[in-house]
């Protein structure tokens, strides 16, 4: 053994020595066990009240509980009006040339929003930054030549809010105000949020769970159109799951988008893992110094034309 | 036929008692806080559990709860939530100590192997606190014998940039260029 080895074993045994009072594993064991029987019974119990139901029918009406589509409904708009939270995604983004060759990107992003105070903040593994602050977005293009868009020298584009439905929240090389081609690659919470309230059709997949939480996963499918109403440009689609946890909060979206080739951008494929988790969490977002700040002249003082219209696909 | 619990309970009883602080100390060197670690033991104790009236004689249990533990931590972090969104920066310690606190030194430790990438950590914690053999770490996280000896070697390097005046003297500059197995 050599001596490094044994200070690594040194210092690992010093890292996990100081077990705090009060950890009861098999107390702990216990209860979640207690917690899956409460659980177990009580489907059991809610599938022999059914069957009851059912035999002493004279006709048979379905009594339901709160559909997919309203359950998932209700959990989206309770991201977008409710509680604050953090999140981390990663999003892979291909781009499909004519040729056939693709070019991949894997971006991981976090962040937190507090959607009843319309603030949040994202970053993003390229650099690239944004911040909402109720009146306005701030987009830091974080690379170089993202930058070297900006006059002056300075880091940040402020974009007069608030904040466009769809709208590219996250900027790389190109920045994109008001109306024009849109890339899957887009996908913050907020825009992935604003495109699961245009869904009219859901399926329940089944149990989900994770650290702390169980839940329902819903699989969803939509599409979605993009550029200016009336453009004419062929709609992608979107499709993928939503875990919802027993407090109706979302917990993990995982989503597939995709936009056909048009004239002026190849094919676009996009996946999106996103979880969420810390609700209630304090969230504080400040504006950067306005020294850094580029306001365009031209831009909006009020949000653009929507930039998607969704037309609903019928699934399953 | 309804099976004995009390005779079940009391052996998987037995089992955590004797065992479960050696995985709870495996846990949090894996997720770098107590709270996570409890939550993953007692996760993986209740898989054991439910597996137990199924383990055979050759089964052992201590080996089947530590397979356990890895699976999940490792599902945890896939599901993202879980990962580590590292701070830019180690907290700073008091300028000219050395490792005088001992809570505060392992919570350094752990800060410092939660930065680094999760494979790279369940090889170190698997290596040098399980001293379990590479072609064990190899089997259990799926991976070639080789794979481990690469992350152990980065995981290393990157463990010592990290803690850096809090490595042991004795061991700066001693990283060999290439780990070999000695076991």
């Amino acid at each position: 053994m050599s001596e490094t080895e044994q200070e690594v074993r040194t210092l690992f045994a010093a890292a996990a020595d100081d077990i705090p009072p009060g950890i009861d594993l098999l107390r702990g064991v216990k209860a979640r066990r207690a917690a899956h029987v409460v659980r177990v019974r009580a489907a059991l119990s809610a599938a022999a009240v059914a069957v009851a139901a059912a035999v002493t029918l004279v006709t048979l009406t379905v009594v339901q509980a709160p559909s997919a589509l309203a359950q998932l409904t209700s959990a989206v708009s309770r991201m977008t009006a409710g509680q604050s939270y953090h999140f981390a995604a990663i999003t892979t983004h291909v781009a499909v040339q004519s040729n056939g060759t693709a070019t991949t990107v894997r971006t991981d992003s976090s962040g937190a929003f507090d959607p009843a105070r319309g603030v949040g903040e994202e970053s993003t593994s390229t650099g690239a930054q944004t911040r909402f602050t109720g009146g306005s977005v701030y987009v830091n293009p974080g690379s170089a030549a993202g930058q070297k868009k900006l006059p002056g020298g300075k880091s940040w584009i402020r974009i007069p809010g608030p904040l466009p439905l769809w709208a590219p929240v996250t900027a790389g090389q190109q920045l994109r105000l008001g109306a024009g081609l849109l890339s899957v690659a887009e996908t913050s919470p907020q825009n992935l949020f604003a495109l699961l309230k245009s869904v009219s059709t859901v399926d329940k997949e089944g149990s989900a769970s994770g650290s702390g939480w169980t839940g329902t996963r819903y699989a969803f499918s939509v599409s979605i159109a993009f550029g200016p109403a009336g453009s004419g440009l062929p709609t992608g689609t979107a499709t993928g799951t939503i875990d919802v946890d027993q407090q109706g909060r979302v917990r993990q979206i995982d989503a597939d988008l995709a936009r056909p080739a048009i004239a002026s951008a190849p094919a676009e494929r996009a996946t999106v893992e996103m979880t969420f988790g810390d609700f209630g969490a304090l969230v504080s977002v400040s504006a950067p110094p306005p020294g850094d700040t580029f306001t365009p002249g031209g831009a909006p003082t009020t949000p653009g034309p929507v930039q998607h219209s969704v037309h609903v696909s019928v699934t399953g | 036929m309804r099976r004995d619990t009390s005779d079940l309970d009391e052996r998987f009883a037995a089992f955590v008692r004797e065992h479960g602080e050696r995985h709870l100390q495996v846990a949090v060197l894996l997720t770098g806080d107590w709270h996570a670690a409890e939550d993953l033991v007692q996760a993986s104790l209740v898989k054991l559990y439910r597996a137990w009236p199924r383990l055979d004689t050759s089964t052992d249990p201590d080996a089947y709860l530590r397979r356990i533990v890895i699976n999940t931590h490792r599902s945890w972090w896939r599901a993202r939530w879980r990962r580590e969104i590292p701070a830019a920066a180690l907290p700073e310690r008091a300028s000219g100590e050395g490792i005088a606190d001992r809570h505060a030194a392992g919570a350094l430790v752990r800060q410092a192997l939660a930065r680094l990438p999760r494979q790279q950590r369940a090889v170190l914690v698997l290596r040098y606190c399980e001293d379990l053999p590479v072609a064990e770490v190899a089997r259990l996280l799926g991976c070639s014998p080789g794979s481990v000896k690469t992350h152990a070697h980065r995981g290393l390097r990157t463990l010592r940039e990290l803690l850096g005046g809090e490595w042991p003297r004795s061991a700066v500059n001693q990283i060999p260029d290439r780990e070999g197995d000695r076991r």
